[in-house]
């Protein structure tokens, strides 16, 4: 697949702040591949000892995708919302992955690498967290949302209320509560 | 659960954290009614609800600004779990390493004392089982000498050749009665002067008739009638020896005495008498019966005894005492021998074995006719000499040990006794004395065993808490205790700890043990040299670093209780020029430090500097995080995290494509930003290459809030891309911060005010490593 051209990217977030609703859908179909592939070749060369970086994954295709042109502060925000949705999808398929892998392999090789070792601990958390949030959105979207920006995107409580359109108090107050939910949600992570 | 359910919920949950906490409760049961799942869901909900953020799955140093990115696992770290597994099994390891050498020296030790023992025992055995055999073969010695001499003695008188001639005449059958009893009487005379008045003998003439009997009562010569016409019998034997010039001592037995009961305490020499013709015939048998003989070897016997515990006797072929027993006595005492006519035990006792110990009084069940013969005497009826060290009983009943020998010439047996007990009285006191040191140090060494092995145990409780997977609050790391996690970034999560003596709150932070390597070690050992290498009250300051024996790093750190500027902007707005100069202030002073000592900070954004209440009132701002912190000059600096050290909001612009070009201004560039931050409220767009950017650096085009020029200025020049057009120093910094004409001053008592208002609301979650 073609990179996208140098500036679409910036254009539809340009007309994303201006209020186009069809532009998020675009910029999903602009972001995601370019996501996927700055993801692999991080997976690929993945370094010993490192986590999954989804936000630094999103910034680099970020870089990518925009450069550095000029764009507002709202742009960028509407970027790392969709790119945090995109890493999220991709993470966990990756995850889904890695884990179907590590079924296969060896019981010893796994202990012996630690990087494996490590990624098998973030695979865990990965999924815990997909599950997590598929449940909440059941009950509650907007919190769910906020939460997958929160940990796919990275963003500031700033961002996700200028993402989503709302309050930084509703978010700060949702988020109080999400962060609860979820922290109970996930205590029952083994080890 | 549905929706509607969870909306209700979050109405609840927000009210009941309006409510203080002790009234919490209360106030629950009274809104939630009857309906108990609404209750348990809520309370469940503010079990979970804490100001300190959510950990995160993932968190790339620097890049995230918030209070989210406080990252780490879900829960108490696994990482812990995994070590303890392996502590246990070490610790375990090592209890049963001590346990083991305990018992080995302790078996090494009781080997050692039973090996030597066995070993003294055994050389006192043989000491005795000398002495014994010397004893004996000295009394054999005697006794066959003497009663060699008294057979050569008494062979002697029947050699000269005038005896032999009467004799022989006696015995012919052409002598007349009176030549006989002349020779008769010349002879007597003959003997007597030899032998002793009391002489008595007997002769024989080969067919065994009696031809002269000179005893008192004609005992012997019955005796001898007697005990041919028993048949072929020992005496038989010997007596034809005799006639092949095989001279022979009789003993005393129980058919003799039967027979005549005088010749208890005699001996009987019976002698050949040779022809006078040359072929050395035997004409006839001469038999001496003598007390004398025999008292004379009772005292040769008794004269041999050397030691008070040692007794020689004699015994016959049927195992009678020949002998004196020293214990005369004791065995009349004890009725071993029948109340005595005759002051002595000779043929008054047979070596019989009572078998209980007669001299302790204790009485033997059966009759002495039932009784066996002692070990010694029996074997001596068997004219078998033998020795025995383990032990039997003798015939009193006590256990002796012993040698004898058969002396087969004189048909009689030799014993040489001795008490058992006194015989191994020092192996018997070694042994007791043995027994009890062994008791006692096994008692000793389990003592010690219990108390290493306590020890052990408080040892681990101690120090390897650490590695127990127990809630948090129970971990203890060195002299730590460990109170909650507040944040965990790529390299090591920090906690909440307590000092166990000072009691004071210090953050703790931890290197993740499954990225320790030489290199992160090495790193993290760095990081925390730097910062102890900087000494300014804006700096966090460094207490204390170590290992664990679990194998922990970590580093303790002045606990900052306040707010990231993230937080103090999210959570008030944003920040008046004054305070924002009074904050800025303090970031370049701790930041002139670092620059002086050629330490280029790079990771300078809000969420790294911290403000906290002093508590004589005002603003105190404390910089945090000196892990990405490169040493300008060193060529081998490395960073965790590559290419992507820091936060590319906060970033100066010449990073991203030149990522090892960092100097001072590079600093400076993100104290621009965060200035900017803190007057506007959001962070400066980034990746500006264009020189036109006075649009966006200027804060007062961001924000409504009136910033004073000079102020706008200084910012919007320290985010100037080019880094030339930026204050080429910290020093230039303040100097500008210093010259700006506020509007306002931001005094103590504004910063009490606005402290008043906001500590409640301060959380811990923010002093947080984000390499």
């Amino acid at each position: 697949m073609d990179s996208a051209e140098p500036g679409a990217v910036t254009q539809i977030l340009r007309t994303l702040s201006a209020g186009d609703p069809e532009a998020a859908g675009r910029l999903m179909e602009l972001v995601y591949p370019e996501l996927r592939k700055v993801a692999s070749s991080y997976f690929q060369h993945e370094p010993a000892g490192h986590m999954l970086e989804p936000t630094a994954l999103v910034h680099e295709a970020y870089i990518k995708l925009v450069g550095q042109q000029d764009v507002q502060w709202e742009g960028r925000t509407h970027f790392f919302a969709v790119g945090a949705l995109a890493m999220r999808r991709i993470l966990v398929d990756y995850a889904r992955q890695r884990r179907r892998a590590n079924k296969d392999l060896d019981q010893k090789r796994i202990e012996l690498k630690d990087d494996l070792l490590l990624s098998h601990h973030s695979i865990d958390d990965v999924l815990a967290v997909e599950d997590a949030l598929c449940k909440l959105a059941e009950v509650d979207p907007q919190q769910a949302k906020i939460a997958e920006m929160r940990f796919f995107g990275g963003l500031t409580v700033a961002d996700v209320a200028i993402a989503l359109k709302v309050s930084k108090r509703t978010v700060e107050a949702e988020w109080t509560m999400t962060k609860a939910w979820l922290r109970r949600e996930l205590g029952g992570i083994p080890e | 659960m549905t929706s509607e359910f969870h909306q209700k919920v979050k109405q609840v949950f927000f009210e009941a954290l309006a409510i203080e906490a002790n009234n919490r409760d209360a106030w629950l049961d009274e809104k939630c009614g009857g309906d108990h799942v609404l209750r348990q869901e809520i309370a469940s909900l503010l079990e979970n609800h804490a100001d300190s953020p959510l950990l995160t799955v993932s968190q790339v140093p620097g890049l995230t600004d918030s209070s989210l990115s406080s990252s780490g696992r879900f829960q108490t770290p696994t990482f812990v779990v995994q070590r303890s597994l392996w502590e246990r099994a070490r610790h375990r390891g090592r209890q049963c390493v001590i346990v083991a050498l305990i018992v080995s020296i302790w078996l090494v030790l009781a080997s050692t004392q039973a090996w030597f023992g066995a070993g003294v025992s055994q050389s006192l055995r043989d000491i005795r089982g000398n002495e014994l055999q010397s004893t004996l073969g000295t009394q054999t010695a005697s006794v066959s000498e003497f009663l060699g001499f008294e057979i050569e003695r008494h062979q002697a008188c029947l050699r000269p050749r005038f005896l032999r001639a009467t004799i022989e005449n006696l015995l012919s059958d052409t002598t007349t009665e009176l030549a006989r009893n002349d020779i008769r009487v010349r002879n007597l005379m003959y003997f007597k002067n030899l032998l002793g008045n009391d002489v008595q003998f007997v002769l024989l003439t080969p067919s065994y008739e009696v031809a002269w009997d000179h005893t008192p009562n004609g005992n012997l010569a019955t005796s001898i009638q007697q005990l041919l016409a028993q048949g072929k019998t020992e005496f038989s034997k010997h007596l034809a020896g005799v006639l092949h010039g095989k001279p022979y001592l009789k003993a005393p037995d129980s058919a003799y005495i039967e027979i005549d009961p005088n010749a208890a305490t005699t001996l009987t020499l019976f002698l050949p008498l040779y022809g006078t013709d040359d072929n050395d015939s035997v004409t006839a048998v001469v038999a001496f019966r003598s007390t004398q003989i025999a008292e004379r070897l009772a005292a040769v016997i008794a004269h041999g005894r050397m030691q008070n515990s040692l007794e020689t006797y004699a015994v016959n072929s049927e195992g009678w005492l020949l002998s004196d027993s020293r214990f005369l006595d004791q065995l009349t005492l004890i009725g071993r021998i029948p109340h005595r006519a005759r002051n002595t035990t000779i043929m008054q006792l047979a070596c019989k074995d009572p078998g209980v110990d007669m001299t302790a009084g204790e009485q033997p069940t059966m009759s002495e006719d039932q009784w066996p013969l002692t070990l010694s005497v029996h074997s001596l009826t068997r004219r078998k000499s033998g020795i025995n060290l383990d032990g039997y009983r003798d015939y009193r009943g006590r256990k002796v040990i012993g040698a004898w020998s058969w002396i087969d010439e004189y048909n009689l047996g030799l014993v040489t006794e001795m008490d058992h007990k006194e015989a191994y009285a020092s192996l018997d006191k070694y042994n007791r004395y043995y027994t009890f040191r062994l008791i006692f140090s096994t008692v000793a060494l389990s003592i010690l065993m219990l108390m290493l092995l306590n020890l052990n145990g408080h040892w681990s409780s101690s120090l390897q808490d650490a590695t127990l997977a127990q809630p948090v609050g129970e971990n203890q790391i060195g002299a730590y205790s460990i109170l909650r996690e507040i944040g965990a970034g790529g390299m090591g999560v920090v906690y909440l700890a307590q000092h166990s003596l000072l009691k004071r709150n210090t953050a703790l932070k931890l290197l993740k043990p499954e990225q320790v390597n030489r290199r992160t070690r090495a790193l993290f050992e760095r990081e925390v040299q730097l910062i102890s290498s900087l000494n300014h009250p804006n700096i966090v300051q460094v207490y204390d670093s170590g290992s664990t024996l679990s194998g922990l790093f970590y580093y303790a750190m002045e606990y900052v209780d306040g707010m990231t500027l993230d937080e103090l902007v999210e959570r008030s707005g944003v920040t008046s020029p004054a305070r924002t100069v009074h904050i800025m202030k303090q970031v370049c002073g701790a930041l002139q430090v670092a620059h002086s000592k050629s330490l280029i900070h790079r990771d300078i954004k809000p969420h790294n500097i911290m403000i906290c209440h002093k508590e004589d009132g005002g603003d105190m701002v404390k910089l945090l995080d000196f892990g990405l912190v490169k040493q300008m000059n060193s060529e081998n600096a490395q960073t965790l995290t590559g290419a992507w050290a820091g936060t590319p909001r906060y970033m100066a612009p010449e990073r991203f494509h030149s990522p090892g070009a960092v100097d001072e201004r590079t600093d400076i560039y993100s104290v621009g930003a965060v200035t900017y931050w803190l007057l506007v409220g959001q962070h400066p767009a980034v990746l500006n290459v264009s020189n036109s950017s006075s649009e966006i650096a200027h804060p007062s085009n961001a924000t409504k809030q009136l910033i004073p020029t000079d102020l706008d200025q200084l910012v919007a020049d320290c985010l100037s891309v080019i880094p030339e057009l930026r204050p080429q120093s910290t020093a230039e910094l303040l100097r500008r911060l210093g010259e700006i004409r506020l509007f306002d001053e931001w005094t103590v008592e504004s910063a009490e005010q606005w402290w008043s208002t906001f500590q409640s609301a301060t959380t811990d979650a923010q002093q947080v490593s984000q390499t």
